[in-house]
């Protein structure tokens, strides 16, 4: 049977695909509520339900059967080396939540399979950011990690409300970078901070529209003319201070400082939307 | 009380990509202990990080390093959600980023004297592109009348001053570039107390302020 995800969805409820052995000797990982693997798997490929994939659902304990809880194998990619999906009791399992869904799991139930889910999208993008940061790739490999254990360790300080989870991933990263670079110390506000003026109450409606605002962010980045993007990516993706930027497009100080307020001008009106 | 003078949004971006200098960034996140206005767009800003990192290329991570961080958080106290301690003793008077630079509050500034009406006390960071400086100007004097090589931020911790532009309180943060010639006077009634950011040296127009300056670094 090979029907679309949300039929097998109907169908097995329980059902629920890890990702999680990259690592070829696997078998010794314990996520809550599973026995992990003991055979080798070469290549791993993650389809969320959704994504249509037919389920060869006839095939209950195959792929040697080295799982403790019955295996199923997604026949589409079987051939291609080692595709796995597992039952689990009860909990239908977090692949198909968004990351903000994922993150407020590993923040209330400590889920590990969250957890692995948020890393498995997120750990490879923070390595490529650091790296476009100017990090060698052992250094962004570092951040990436550091990042991660940072993310379990705060997750109860995200607010959904406040930010999605990308943008907070983002802000840890960013602070870990800034912290182990340790040439120059980046101040930053502690949230504890005892003489925080604190915030007004949240409009209701922000928090409902945190998770698409970066898809709206990125659009409107989009729309910005040529050289307020480039002044943007100069901040984010090289680092560069108004004084780095300036020498590095041979602009006064000012031009860049005007830029700079202008593409965030621009940012806020166009998300005014769903600010 | 309520904070009327904020960043320029480039400082708020810059401050959220990561980029901005450590002095500029000193005096931002002071303020942004006052003003939760500006954290919201703080938080703005940040989003076009998330947004930029969402769309990244993926690099492939270490094969055993999800295994390594399972290892490591298995072993890791998590923290609380963010709670707003109370204070031991008396509260303090600086916020806490510039407590951390000082290693102590007010009382503790090794001040300099800066002429009989201003003491300042210059922050050691470790950035060349500006100079961060706590200023003290005594209750109900000037600052000699000054203008700008470069960029100066004034931000208010206590106390208040007036210049020709407005008047600012604890929380408020003056921007002002070349253009801007000035002459903050502090108000009343108590010090005020400043952290001053500047990336060039002020310019006196009178002759004292003038030949202290070399000596005096301002």
């Amino acid at each position: 049977m090979a029907g679309n995800a949300s039929d097998t969805r109907a169908v097995c409820p329980r059902i629920t695909f890890f990702n999680l052995f990259r690592d070829p000797t696997v078998g010794r990982r314990r996520i809550p509520g599973m026995e992990v693997l003991t055979q080798t798997v070469e290549r791993t490929a993650f389809l969320p339900f959704g994504h249509g994939t037919g389920l060869d659902t006839g095939h209950s304990g195959s792929g040697g059967g080295a799982l403790t809880c019955d295996t199923w194998a997604l026949t589409s990619e079987r051939e291609k080396g080692g595709i796995v999906g597992m039952i689990l009791d009860g909990d239908p399992g977090p692949l198909n939540l968004s990351d903000n869904e994922l993150l407020m799991r590993v923040a209330a139930e400590q889920d590990e399979q969250a957890f692995a889910r948020l890393f498995e999208t997120l750990a490879p993008r923070v390595k490529s950011y650091m790296m476009k940061l100017g990090a060698r790739p052992d250094f962004a490999e570092e951040i990436a990690q550091e990042t991660f254990v940072t993310v379990w360790r705060k997750a109860a300080q995200f607010d959904c409300r406040k930010s999605s989870a990308v943008t907070w991933i983002f802000t840890i990263a960013r602070n870990q970078r800034i912290d182990r670079l340790r040439k120059e110390n980046r101040p930053a506000l502690d949230p504890n901070e005892p003489m925080l003026v604190p915030d007004e109450p949240l409009d209701p409606l922000g928090e409902m529209e945190q998770s698409v605002v970066v898809k709206h962010v990125t659009a409107s980045i989009e729309d910005l003319p040529a050289d307020q993007q480039e002044v943007i990516r100069l901040s984010f993706i090289d680092g560069l201070s108004h004084r780095e930027i300036s020498d590095r497009l041979d602009l006064p100080l000012g031009t860049v400082k005007s830029r700079l307020r202008l593409s965030f001008e621009k940012l806020r009106v166009s998300l005014g939307v769903v600010r | 009380m309520t904070v009327r003078h904020h960043p320029e949004g480039d400082l708020l971006l810059s401050y959220a990509a990561g980029s901005l200098a450590e002095s500029w960034s000193l005096a931002i996140a002071a303020h942004l202990t006052h003003c939760p206005t500006c954290r919201g767009q703080v938080e703005l800003a940040e989003s076009v990080g998330g947004a930029l990192l969402r769309d990244v290329a993926v690099e492939t991570m270490a094969t055993d390093a999800l295994d390594r961080i399972l290892d490591v958080i298995a072993a890791t106290e998590r923290e609380g959600p963010i709670t707003v301690a109370a204070a031991d003793g008396p509260a303090p008077v600086l916020p806490k980023i510039i407590r951390d630079y000082i290693g102590g509050d007010i009382e503790d500034v090794p001040w300099q004297h800066l002429g009989r009406d201003a003491d300042q006390y210059l922050i050691e960071t470790g950035d060349n592109e500006a100079q961060a400086r706590l200023l003290r100007i005594r209750a109900g004097r000037p600052v000699p009348s000054h203008g700008h090589g470069g960029r100066e931020l004034t931000l208010v911790l206590c106390g208040r001053f007036e210049d020709e532009l407005s008047s600012f309180g604890p929380g408020d943060l003056e921007d002002v570039d070349q253009e801007t010639v000035h002459k903050p006077v502090a108000g009343f009634g108590e010090d005020c107390i400043c952290l001053a950011v500047t990336d060039a040296p002020l310019e006196f127009k009178e002759l004292l302020p003038r030949l202290l300056q070399p000596i005096l670094k301002i």
